[in-house]
């Protein structure tokens, strides 16, 4: 009896071995992802949605069952797209994954601590990313770390460097500058490309115009050449009275009342016809300028690095995509941050020959094609990783600090306020924004 | 029985006023679920601090010890009134000259095209409009400061200066809302009688004393509604400044709607924005009743 009893038993538990065995691989092979994801995105003009709808054309040949649901946010930058996403989250969106830059990321991670570390899902997958991994530079993946955890992977992003216009230059009689230029040579430059031919004290043509409606595109490139920074490292607190801020507002000051060889502060988009024109010979901006001066066909231009005063340091920026956990479906997620690390993903970002994009790629290789399209100095735009390079500072009210420090630069540049009255002013309304604990 | 019973019993009545009711309900829905529903939401908003991520949480009345002493508010109330009540009056002013003048005897092809042309800036969307003043207004790259240098003034920074930039914003917020003024003056020149006009002329009125005597008295009732409506929308103007200037420099042409944006959405402190659009709601209120009451003394009624 007993003999039997076992008998059938080791008989119940061979079969159900086999079965198991057999089922296994059968629901392995069944258990492709599906599922929707909510992807938010910045909606920053027409090519943005195509652009978006063509990439996950190309993920869903890859993965047919994940549907991507895209999410459009609108904004002038990067701070204010954050701001539309804020209020998405806010109306209830259900988002499982942003397109997020530098400027959002201590929001997401310290202060609303909604982002997911990706270094699990990294391990796990390690075999098929270290190709990747090897190809971005070591910089821009450290710009993703928070408390020495992964939270994006870069996809796309800008430094800040100087276009010139080379016909104005040759008009000049000037060589192109040098890529280690400094600040005086920069203020010669200028003073060189400002035109007034009829004498009447008003240039008719300037050597340099900015503008002033973002930390980034504005202040902070001249702050990084002094070797200063609006916060201190932690993002603790404001440091906009230190001397080499102050003296970096007080050159940009001067660049338009004193030496009179910039405008007051323009928008970016009229610089982009300015420097067509000749109206203006040196701007100071991103690869974001490309397509407007490819469209109008405009090749009279190059680009270099950001004088250093006197040690150069390039300001960068870059965006990635986190997934939140408020995601029901992370690890679809996760498939899409995958997918946007490929190589011929981030060769849109590159452009076609119809339209180049604005943005640098992450990776090496194919930050190479950028070589396609003017200028000739192409490449300086991944390049400039090769020397000291830092990230635009992003405390998790970034938004707060940039809406006060700009105020306050804006009174600087209309001859309005003193730099250290504007400062110490600024840093007592910083203080409240900008803190820890 | 009373007279509402007397309806409710009647089956015929009763229709109607459903009837009615039916026809209202759109509107009222409406009116409760975008402005009444918001009004309430606002002022318990304001009892509370909500960066609209993390839940609400109770703040008392601390939101309203913040508003009366808010250093910035002060100055961003007063150039929002110098700027309202700066366009206002234009508007008022230039809107009845270019109303009488339209009122004239040319030929009507010409009467419609200045009217067509005046209306025109009114129906375009305001920030398209405040986007293209900023290209013509821009200090060295604008076209504006080059006509002017033509005839040999100085290139005024009119986007970027205390002084300058207000006057830049009137001026774009004139352009664009003049039409809708020469529209209502033209409507109401109409309503006059011109009886009135033979009448005074047989006694041996010039053109100037007609419409000193007859037009603006008889017009007062439209400048009322025009300045009544005219100050509410301008005190509440956003579109251009943002556009030109982002409210600057400093805080030199920030509105309170400019400011309360920024606080609700840049500074993530609905809490503190709903308070101050509620001192907005009563500041306006308080206005509008000041100005009916006024009004007995000046407006004459036919």
């Amino acid at each position: 009896m007993h003999h039997n009893l076992l008998k059938r038993s080791m008989r119940v538990l061979l079969v159900a071995a086999v079965l198991l065995l057999g089922v296994t691989p059968l629901m392995a092979h069944q258990a492709k992802p599906s599922g929707t994801i909510n992807f938010a995105f910045w909606n920053y003009g027409p090519d943005a949605e195509p652009g978006w709808k063509a990439i996950i054309a190309e993920f869903n040949k890859e993965y047919p069952d994940i549907t991507v649901k895209l999410v459009s946010a609108t904004g002038n930058n990067w701070g204010e797209y954050l701001n539309g996403v804020a209020t998405l989250i806010a109306g209830g969106e259900k988002l499982d994954l942003m397109w997020v830059a530098t400027e959002g990321v201590q929001l997401l991670v310290n202060q609303l601590k909604i982002a997911v570390p990706l270094d699990d899902y990294i391990a796990r997958d390690k075999a098929q990313l270290q190709e990747y991994l090897d190809d971005v530079n070591p910089q821009l993946l450290k710009a993703f770390q928070v408390n020495g955890k992964q939270y994006e992977l870069p996809y796309s992003w800008n430094p800040m460097v100087i276009y010139y216009n080379t016909a104005r230059l040759k008009e000049a009689g000037l060589e192109p500058p040098k890529a280690n230029w400094t600040r005086d040579e920069f203020l010669k430059y200028a003073q060189a490309l400002t035109v007034d031919a009829n004498k009447d004290g008003t240039p008719e043509k300037y050597g340099y115009a900015f503008d002033n409606s973002g930390v980034f595109v504005s202040a902070m490139p001249w702050i990084f050449a002094n070797g200063g920074d609006i916060v201190s490292d932690d993002f603790c607190k404001p440091t906009v009275t230190d001397p080499k801020v102050e003296e970096a507002l007080q050159f940009m000051h001067d660049l338009i009342y004193k030496y009179k060889v910039a405008p007051g502060p323009t928008p970016l988009n009229t610089l982009f016809q300015s420097i067509q024109t000749g109206d203006v010979a040196m701007i100071g901006v991103g690869r974001w300028a490309l397509p407007a001066l490819y469209k109008a066909k405009f090749t009279d231009f190059d680009i270099i690095n950001w004088p250093g005063n006197p040690n150069q340091l390039t300001e960068f920026g870059i965006d990635g995509f986190p997934i939140l956990n408020t995601s029901p479906n992370p690890d679809l997620a996760w498939e899409f941050v995958k997918f946007m690390t490929n190589k011929s993903v981030e060769e849109r970002l590159v452009g076609t020959v119809d339209s180049p994009l604005g943005n640098v790629p992450a990776r090496k290789s194919v930050a190479q094609l950028m070589s396609k399209f003017p200028p000739k100095n192409g490449l300086l735009f991944y390049n400039v990783l090769d020397g000291p390079a830092k990230l635009v500072p992003a405390p998790p009210r970034f938004n707060q600090m940039e809406s006060i420090f700009i105020r306050y630069t804006g009174s600087i540049f209309a001859d309005e306020m003193k730099v250290a009255d504007a400062m110490e002013a600024a840093q007592k309304e910083l203080e409240s924004v900008v803190k820890c604990g | 029985m009373t007279a509402l019973a007397r309806t409710m019993s009647n089956p015929l009545r009763r229709a109607e006023v459903l009837t009615a009711y039916l026809f209202l309900s759109p509107t009222l829905i409406g009116f409760v679920v975008f402005i009444v529903g918001p009004v309430i939401a606002a002022v318990v908003l304001s009892t509370y601090n909500w960066n609209m991520i993390n839940p609400a949480e109770p703040a008392g009345l601390n939101n309203y010890k913040q508003l009366l002493s808010d250093p910035r508010l002060g100055s961003i109330y007063l150039t929002t009134f110098k700027i309202a009540v700066s366009t206002v009056l234009l508007k008022l002013f230039l809107g009845l000259i270019i109303a009488v003048l339209l009122d004239t005897k040319i030929h009507n092809w010409l009467r419609t095209f200045f009217r067509l042309s005046f209306f025109f800036p009114f129906v375009v969307s305001a920030t398209a409009v405040a986007l293209i003043w900023s290209f013509l207004l821009n200090k060295d790259l604008g076209m504006v400061n080059w006509f002017l240098g033509l005839v040999g003034i100085q290139r005024i920074p009119w986007l970027n200066s205390s002084t300058w930039s207000p006057l830049a914003i009137i001026i774009t917020d004139v352009w664009k809302d003049l039409g809708f003024y020469v529209v209502v003056f033209v409507g109401g020149l109409q309503t006059i009688s011109g009886d009135l006009y033979e009448a005074a002329e047989v006694d041996g009125s010039n053109r100037f004393q007609r419409f000193l005597y007859i037009t603006l008295p008889l017009l007062t009732p439209t400048i009322l509604f025009l300045s009544v409506i005219g100050l509410i929308n301008a005190v509440q103007i956003f579109a251009q400044p943002w556009v030109l200037t982002m409210g600057g420099p400093g805080d030199a042409t920030r509105t309170v709607v400019m400011y309360i944006f920024e606080q609700g959405f840049r500074f993530f402190n609905m809490g503190y924005a709903s308070t101050v659009a509620l001192s907005l709601f009563v500041v306006l209120f308080g206005l509008t009743i000041l100005q009916f009451a006024f009004s007995r003394r000046w407006v004459f009624y036919q």
